[in-house]
């Protein structure tokens, strides 16, 4: 009976306290850089290729600032990319059962940028099957065996895979004075500037890996919630536009059916 | 134990409480309330900007407020100094090296370092380890209820039954499609949980949709100067269900109340006008034979009607046309002109006789129709109406054109002098 009641109030406990969770925020960091052996950081971009199937090169020589700019812009080209697509394919799939009502939805035409590419998306997913990704998803598309190129669990496989590259290399960042001390020039600085001002930038990796992390979940949250009701909405409408012609077609009927006792005047009496 | 589990129960009780006076932060993403399809776009980088960052003075307000809760008495400068001295955040890009305006090492809030030289021995590293461990928690509170309320934000954006922040919202449209089948009204009864919404049946001879809910007598009547035509109405004005229930009600009243076409009688006034001699009259007795049209299909209640009812009539209309033809009369309407001196009375009487038997013949039928649909078979009667009037609007549909001739060649007919 204690044990009955013990582990209810414990996981009431903790996840009501908010001190609970977010003690787990309080986190240590390696007091002194960490020198990572030479072999692996030589190793370190195709680890990460064969731990992710990431595509981008996240080798750790590279700058905290342009491997990041690179992923962020890359993720905002995909998001776009998918979005559009994703709407177009259910409008497609849509159009091929109801034909000519299907003409009412509207196509989200192209939300990239300039620099994005457009075949993006078809050349992440190439990339990232080259390198060993395998999906897991096994959402077909409606009435068919072809599989959804662009369901939420698809999407989030590909996002994943991308951002698994970045957080280990963020981590590798985070423990390489090598890299660190060739891109600030840290040579210049006394040991103990250095030691500061390499932990203030560790802690701003881990900041943003954190930060990046958040931002994807809420992506594919975000995605998710639109693909769905997306769907839902456009199977809506073109429901709604067949239902007009019913309504219309019943009062054409109505209004023929109402005439006849009046045209009928000598055929017809009260009962 | 007991004593236990109150305590773990009273935590999680003064938790929340303690924290009940602090007022949450409003959405931060409030700013993403795309009208249109382009307004999706970026939405990456939207999220991105806006995740895990919070307004310093946001925390700077709750710290605050909370060192009152708790009767602890800093200055807003100490405050301001170990909350920022409390943000690692450098920004990612920043290359210069610059080494970050930090007090020196003995006043540095550094969490290892006071945790070294902690136990109360420097009340003024306690104060800033508390102000410091203080301003981390708001802040790291603060982003929860960010991510939380950025969740949620997306969660219903599609489906707060609102266009105001979204291209598409499911909500809308599915209200839309109810819209078509109940009719505009039931928008009125959105805001308590709709129940079963009734059928209020009227009497009302040209049946709108909305008379079903409330019977309010805003829709069309054509008797009223100025009255809406339907076609002028919107798109919503006239619901699917509005339709259906008053075509319901024509069929089950009209067909009850007032006989149509059917059967025997559609027969009887949609037949062609015969040669003179195949109408057969007894003077007095009204009775007549009854004229097979071997050209169509003879329904089923025409036969039992000639077997059960007798006597009846062949081609009312064209009879009663003629009848009014007083230079057509037959041969014997001559003759009984010819006795009574006067072959108007003769027509006069001749149509109104005929129009008599006609209507007696038409109750007869009647009886024989309402007999059989409740027969032995079983079949509803609105079941028997409808094959009844299958079978009759095909023959009306043929013999119409007919009563046209009839009436086009009576028009041009030259009368006699």
């Amino acid at each position: 009976m204690k044990k009955v009641f013990f582990f209810p109030s414990f996981l009431l406990w903790s996840l009501l306290s908010p001190g609970g969770s977010i003690q787990a925020q309080f986190q240590e960091l390696p007091k002194i850089p960490i020198k990572l052996p030479a072999d692996f950081r030589e190793a370190f971009p195709d680890t990460i290729t064969k731990m992710c199937s990431s595509t981008i090169d996240y080798n750790l020589d590279r700058t905290v600032k342009d491997v990041s700019d690179e992923y962020h812009n890359t993720r905002n080209c995909l998001a776009n990319s998918i979005i559009s697509q994703s709407i177009h394919t259910i409008n497609q799939d849509i159009r091929a059962i109801v034909h000519e009502k299907a003409d009412v939805l509207p196509e989200a035409g192209d939300l990239s940028q300039e620099q994005c590419d457009e075949d993006l998306f078809q050349n992440t997913r190439q990339q990232q099957e080259a390198k060993g990704l395998q999906t897991r998803c096994g959402e077909t598309k409606p009435h068919s065996s072809v599989l959804a190129a662009f369901s939420p669990c698809r999407v989030a496989e590909m996002w994943l895979a991308e951002w698994c590259g970045y957080e280990k290399y963020l981590w590798g960042k985070q423990r390489d004075d090598v890299s660190f001390g060739n891109e600030f020039g840290a040579a210049a600085l006394s040991p103990d500037e250095w030691q500061q001002i390499f932990t203030q930038k560790r802690i701003s990796y881990q900041h943003e890996s954190e930060k990046s992390k958040q931002a994807l979940q809420d992506t594919l949250w975000f995605y998710q919630k639109f693909e769905h009701n997306y769907r839902l909405w456009a199977w809506s409408t073109v429901i709604k536009e067949n239902l007009k012609d019913i309504r219309d077609k019943l009062v054409e009927f109505r209004d023929v059916i109402e005439t006849y006792p009046t045209k009928f005047i000598n055929a017809a009496k009260p009962g | 134990m007991k004593k236990i589990y109150f305590l773990l129960f009273t935590l999680t009780l003064f938790v929340p409480v303690s924290y009940a006076g602090v007022e949450l932060y409003p959405q931060k993403i409030n700013n993403f309330s795309p009208l249109d399809f382009s307004g999706l776009a970026d939405v990456y980088k939207k999220i991105y900007e806006d995740a895990n960052e919070e307004d310093e003075d946001e925390v700077l307000r709750r710290v605050t407020e909370y060192l009152g809760l708790l009767g602890e008495a800093f200055t807003q400068e100490e405050i301001e100094t170990f909350c920022n001295i409390n943000v690692p955040f450098i920004e990612l890009s920043d290359k210069d090296l610059t080494i970050p305006d930090i007090r020196p090492q003995d006043d540095f809030p550094d969490k290892r370092k006071i945790q070294a030289s902690t136990r109360g021995q420097d009340p003024f590293l306690e104060t800033a380890t508390k102000l410091q461990e203080l301003c981390r928690y708001e802040r790291l509170l603060l982003r929860l209820e960010n991510n939380l309320s950025r969740r949620n934000t997306f969660r219903h954006l599609f489906s707060d039954d609102s266009l105001s922040n979204s291209p598409i919202d499911t909500i809308t449209i599915l209200q839309e499609i109810d819209n078509l089948f109940f009719g505009e009204k039931f928008e009125d009864q959105r805001p308590d949980p709709p129940t079963f919404l009734e059928y209020k049946q009227t009497n009302a001879f040209i049946y709108t949709p909305e008379f079903w809910q409330d019977q309010r007598p805003e829709a069309v009547n054509e008797e009223k100067e100025g009255a809406l035509d339907k076609k002028d109405y919107g798109d919503f004005a006239f619901s699917i269900v509005g339709n259906i229930a008053g075509i319901d009600d024509i069929l089950s009243n009209w067909l009850t109340q007032y006989s149509l076409v059917d059967g025997v009688t559609t027969k009887q006034f949609l037949e062609f006008p015969q040669s003179s001699g195949t109408s057969q009259k007894s003077s007095g007795s009204g009775s007549y034979q009854i004229k097979s049209n071997q050209d169509t299909t003879v329904p089923e209640v025409e036969l039992v009607a000639q077997e059960i009812v007798g006597p009846e009539y062949e081609g009312i209309i064209n009879d009663i046309l003629n009848a009014s033809l007083c230079n057509e009369l037959t041969d014997s309407d001559r003759r009984e002109g010819l006795e009574t001196g006067d072959r108007t009375l003769v027509c006069q009487r001749e149509r109104k006789q005929r129009v008599q038997n006609f209507i007696e013949d038409q109750r007869n039928i009647e009886k024989i129709v309402e007999n059989k649909s409740f027969g032995v078979d079983g079949t509803s009667y609105l079941d028997y109406t409808f094959a009844q009037w299958n079978n009759n609007l095909e023959w009306l549909r043929s013999q119409a054109q007919k009563i046209r001739e009839i009436y086009d060649d009576f028009i041009t007919r030259p009368q006699a002098g």
